[in-house]
Formats: structure tokens, C-alpha cells, sequence
């Protein structure tokens, strides 16, 4: 029987140039800021249609109702995924991992999963990646920042990538909870009449367990990372800023003589 | 006591660990808490010489530490953490720390901060600071001293954490946690040696997803020629096959240092400052002014980066007179 492998969708936010923060400055004023697919996300979302794609498996994307999260879910659609699930949440937006994982793991529980791929990290979230939390909930192997996925006589390999090109290919027994960092392709492009389509397929309701939010790590000030504090800047128009870089780059003997 | 995960490669720590010790140290001696570092897998003899930050060492050996599963590392860690009851764990954010954390987050009930770029002892807890949204934003936060802090490269100082000494050392029976494991190491990959070694550059040009598409790719690829430097570029140019993997800096690439570094469109995650801050001198070009690659760059310039190329391209292949 093909499996059945379920994708962890999740809108981040995204900080633009005018930043705003809330009164007490410790954190976004998501009023003001925009949020977007969190991109390993979607990494993890091409993954699992690629393995659709290869082995028959049936895609479930699934993701807490927050803003941004129907498109992130019609998106799967129209690349490919059988079907789209939105989980009843209370908040506007998306909670951290710590707060997330035990209803998105209730979730996954209901939807009798086979394998389940996550983004390997979210921008936002300073209580870690999702997946281990997940694992351990769910009590499943699991394994991150993977890169490369094969299904073979119904164990899953997985690619796993460290520091200075090292890697190691893991065997799990399903169900599992896999972290991706890159998809085995890059993302597909989806047609406009793809995603038209999308538009008019269902999103299945689905209710969630009662939870408490996490406040084990407390926020005390969010603010701009200095990065002006060390760089040298040289302005001007291109043309200037070239000759400027030409003549620092030669005195330092680095510009071909 | 605070409980101190060391990384190893081939029998030997790695360094991040010393780093590691040194934050765990200072933390410690301003509770009155004992460190404790352990080692999961075989350590050759000669790895321990360096682990006087410790006041004790726990290892533990069993075929299937001896290579790095998730399953099997994470639940000896439990055992070992739960056993000595630790208060507080710190771990590298590593591939292996990034999927140990959270685990060990939810098992043991402790909180997890990630990835820490700083770890001090204040009046709220254990203050942090986090770098968010790809380093763009610093986020200052509190955690309770019952807490798994997972901390990028450079939270420690290495050489404070890498003193001379073995501590007491014990080996802990990790056997039972062990049974059952449902995933084990199929095979190991090591970097191809045929392709392109980008720690041996002396100039490296980088191009990042701000370069806007793979049809750029040749005005840099003729800039990189006419200075003599390699190409590479950052994780999400890698992920689109602008450029092949052997050509990839940063944390899940390849850490270089060469004596120039020139980042084009690069915004500068922490991921791929961890690759490169050790160049001798680093130029960011970016059209965004708060990009954090301009925090570790030494010259830097906001501009459209096509325009940019294109005149210094201009200016490296004139002939001089």
C-alpha cells in the first residue's frame, strides 16, 4: 500500500526595511510585518511531492490556521499534494515550536501518517527546530537537516548533512519524522492555472487539542542587529564605488595588477 | 550541575565543545554547580588531555554511538542527564545539536533556546541572545536555570574551555536506553575530493539569492575570472542549482578563510557568516542596508549588485597603461 506522507506548512514572519516592534519592544508588531512561507518549509513540501512522484505515496499538507497559512496549503496543492488540512489554532499567528508541537503532533496522530517532513528550522523561532519535538511526542525516529530522501522496502533513507561536506545516509523504520534542509530537486514552479485550480479545492477543518502557550524562554528586547558597528562603507554612484573598491583592493595587493 | 554535550569526529572533540566548557564554567562558578562533560561514542586516548574546564567526564561506549544516529545519541543523553540530574545542558547547535535539543526539550521537560549566540547568568534566569530572521534581528531572552541552551560557534571562548587536564572519568551503562532503536547508519559520505576545494582559495567570490537569478550567474562567474577568484555561493543558490554543492560556504558547506572574500547579494545568515568570518577581509555588496553581512564585513557597499559587477568587471579587465 503506498504511504501516506504528511508536510508541516508554516508562515513566518518577514521583517522588512521599516521595522516595527510591539510597546515593550520584545518582539514584531506582526500589524506592520509581513509573513511569508517559511522556506524550508517549502523545501520540505517539494520533498514530499518528489517522493509522491517516485513511489505513489499520498501527500497530506497540514498546517495551524494561522494568517498565511491557506495559501502555504493551496500552494502544496497546486504542486501536487492530495490534500490540505488546516488546524484549528486561537492565535493570529504562528506559535513557536515549543508551543506548536504538541498539537501538530495530535494532528499527525489523526491523520494515521506513515512519514512526516518538516522544514528543518524557522526563522523566527529561538525554541529550535520542530522535529525532534515531534519525534518525541510522537515517539517516532527522526533525524534533521537532511538533504535527500528514498523510500526503499518501506524504510526510509535519509541523507543527513554536517559541517564540511560530511554526510551520512540514515536508515528509520516508518513512521518517522524527517527535518529537511534541501529538497533532492530544486522547488517546481507552479503555473498560474495550477495554483488557479488549487484556489478551488477544498481545505479540510480539523479541531485541535486544548495547550497551553510556551513561555519557558521569555523575551526581553528584540531589536536590529547592529551591522553597521564594523564594515567601512564606500558610496556614491556604482561607477564611484568601483573605483573606490579597485583602489582599497589594490593597496591590499588584491586586485590583479 | 551543568551537563556539557562534546561532539567528536573520529575519536578526536570537537572544538565547538571546548567553547562549551568555557560558557558552562563561568555559569557554574557563579551558581556553585559542578560541570560535567560527556562524550558519546569512542574517544582516542590522547582526546581527554584538554577537559580540565570539567570537574568530571562521562562517557559512554556502545556500537551504536559509534557513529552519530539521532535516536540512539538523544536517548542516551536522556539517560546520562536524567541519571546525574542536570539542571541545565548545553549542546552545539550542530546538525547533531539541532536534532538532539528539541528531543531532549520535550522528554526531559526542560526549556530549549536556540541557536545562542551569547549565555549569561542574570537576575531573570539564564539570559541569552538569539539571533533571528537570519541574523537580521537580536533577540534578548530569559530562560529558567532548568534549560537545554543550543549555542551557535563563538558563544565560548575556546581557549578558556580547552584547559590542560583529565578530569575524573566514569563510564556510564547507557544499555538499556539503547534497546529498541527503529534507525541506524546505513553509510558515511566524506567531502569529494575531486571537486573544487574552497578552503584553498586565496580569493573567493560568493554570490548570494540576492543576485536575483541563474541568469546573473555569468557576469559574476567573469568578474571571479578576471580577479583570479573561485565562485561559490551561499546555501539558497546551492538549493536552486545555480552552482554546484562543492561550491557552497557555510555551515552545511564548506567553512573557509581565504585573504579575500566578496559577497555579492549574500544577506548573511548565521549560517553562512559561520563559513566565512574568518576571511582576511570580507566585502559585502548588498541593496539592503541591514543586511547582517555587513556586520561582519570589513568594506561594504549598498548598491544594485548588478550594476556594481558590471563596473568593476569593467575596471578588472583593463588593460593598465
Amino acid at each position: 500500500m503506498a504511504m501516506r506522507i504528511a508536510v508541516i506548512l508554516r508562515p513566518v514572519a518577514h521583517p522588512g526595511d521599516d521595522l516595527s516592534f510591539n510597546d515593550d519592544g520584545t518582539a514584531l508588531d506582526m500589524e506592520w510585518t509581513d509573513v511569508k512561507a517559511n522556506e524550508f518549509d517549502e523545501q520540505a513540501s517539494e520533498e514530499a511531492i518528489l517522493l509522491a512522484d517516485a513511489t505513489g505515496a499520498e501527500v497530506v499538507a497540514v498546517a495551524l490556521g494561522v494568517e498565511g497559512a491557506d495559501r502555504m496549503l493551496r500552494t502544496a496543492l497546486a504542486r501536487g499534494a492530495s490534500r490540505a488540512v488546516r488546524v484549528a489554532w486561537d492565535g493570529q499567528y504562528a506559535p513557536d515550536s515549543a508551543t506548536a508541537a504538541p498539537i501538530l503532533a495530535e494532528a499527525v496522530r489523526k491523520l494515521d501518517v506513515d512519514l512526516l517532513l518538516v522544514g528543518v528550522q524557522a526563522a523566527d523561532d529561538a525554541t529550535g527546530p520542530l522535529t525532534g519535538r515531534l519525534a518525541a511526542l510522537l515517539d517516532w525516529p527522526w533525524a534533521g537537516s537532511v538533504a535527500g530522501v528514498e523510500i526503499v522496502e518501506g524504510k526510509v533513507l535519509a541523507r543527513q548533512e554536517y559541517a564540511g561536506g560530511h554526510a551520512a545516509w540514515l536508515s528509520l523504520s516508518v513512521p518517522a519524522v524527517l527535518g529537511i534542509h534541501s529538497a533532492s530537486q530544486p522547488i517546481r514552479y507552479v503555473s498560474g492555472s495550477r495554483m488557479g485550480a488549487a484556489m478551488k479545492m477544498q481545505i479540510d477543518a480539523m479541531t485541535s487539542v486544548e495547550t497551553a502557550p510556551s513561555t519557558t524562554v521569555r523575551p526581553l528586547s528584540l531589536a536590529p542587529r547592529d551591522v553597521q558597528g564594523r564594515a567601512a562603507m564606500v558610496e556614491g554612484t556604482p561607477e564611484a564605488m568601483a573605483l573606490q573598491l579597485r583602489d582599497l583592493l589594490t593597496a591590499r595587493g588584491l586586485w590583479p595588477a | 550541575m551543568i551537563l556539557v554535550h562534546l561532539e567528536t569526529r573520529g575519536g578526536e572533540i570537537a572544538a565547538q565543545g571546548f567553547e562549551l566548557l568555557a560558557v558552562a564554567r563561568q555559569l557554574a562558578t557563579l551558581r556553585g554547580l559542578s560541570v560535567v562533560a560527556v562524550v558519546l561514542g569512542p574517544l582516542l586516548p590522547d582526546a581527554r588531555a584538554s577537559l580540565g574546564a570539567a570537574d568530571r567526564l562521562i562517557e559512554a561506549d556502545h556500537p551504536a554511538l559509534v557513529a552519530f544516529t539521532p535516536e540512539a545519541h538523544a536517548r542516551a543523553l536522556a539517560a546520562i542527564a536524567a541519571n546525574q540530574g542536570a539542571a541545565v545542558i548545553l549542546i552545539a547547535h550542530t546538525s547533531q545539536g539541532m536534532d538532539l535539543g528539541p528531543w531532549l526539550s520535550a522528554r526531559l521537560g526542560l526549556a530549549l533556546a536556540a541557536p545562542c549566540r551569547s549565555v549569561t547568568a542574570g537576575d531573570e534566569g539564564i539570559e541569552i541572545v538569539v539571533g533571528l530572521y537570519g541574523g537580521r534581528l537580536v533577540l534578548r531572552a530569559a530562560v529558567p536555570w532548568a534549560a537545554i541552551l543550543s549555542c551557535s560557534p563563538g558563544a565560548g571562548d575556546e581557549a578558556a574551555g580547552r584547559l590542560p587536564g583529565i578530569p575524573p572519568t566514569e563510564q556510564a551503562d547507557v544499555t538499556e536506553a539503547l534497546d529498541g532503536l527503529r534507525s541506524a547508519v546505513q553509510s558515511l559520505e566524506s567531502p569529494d575530493s575531486d571537486a573544487v576545494d574552497l578552503t584553498r582559495a586565496e580569493r573567493i567570490l560568493c554570490v548570494g539569492r540576492g543576485i536575483g537569478s541563474a541568469d546573473e550567474m555569468p557576469k559574476f562567474a567573469a568578474l571571479a575570472a578576471a580577479l583570479g577568484a573561485e565562485l561559490a555561493g551561499s546555501r539558497p543558490v546551492i538549493d536552486a542549482g545555480w552552482l554546484p554543492k562543492a561550491r557552497q560556504v557555510g555551515k552545511s558547506g564548506t567553512r573557509v578563510a581565504p585573504k579575500l572574500y566578496l559577497a555579492f547579494g549574500v544577506s548573511g545568515a548565521p549560517e553562512h557568516l559561520e563559513g566565512m568570518s574568518r576571511a582576511d577581509l570580507i566585502v559585502a555588496i548588498n541593496t539592503d542596508p541591514l543586511a547582517p553581512i555587513f556586520g561582519a564585513a570589513h568594506l561594504g557597499a549598498v548598491s544594485d549588485v548588478l550594476a556594481l559587477v558590471s563596473e568593476l568587471t569593467r575596471l578588472a579587465r583593463r588593460v593598465p597603461n
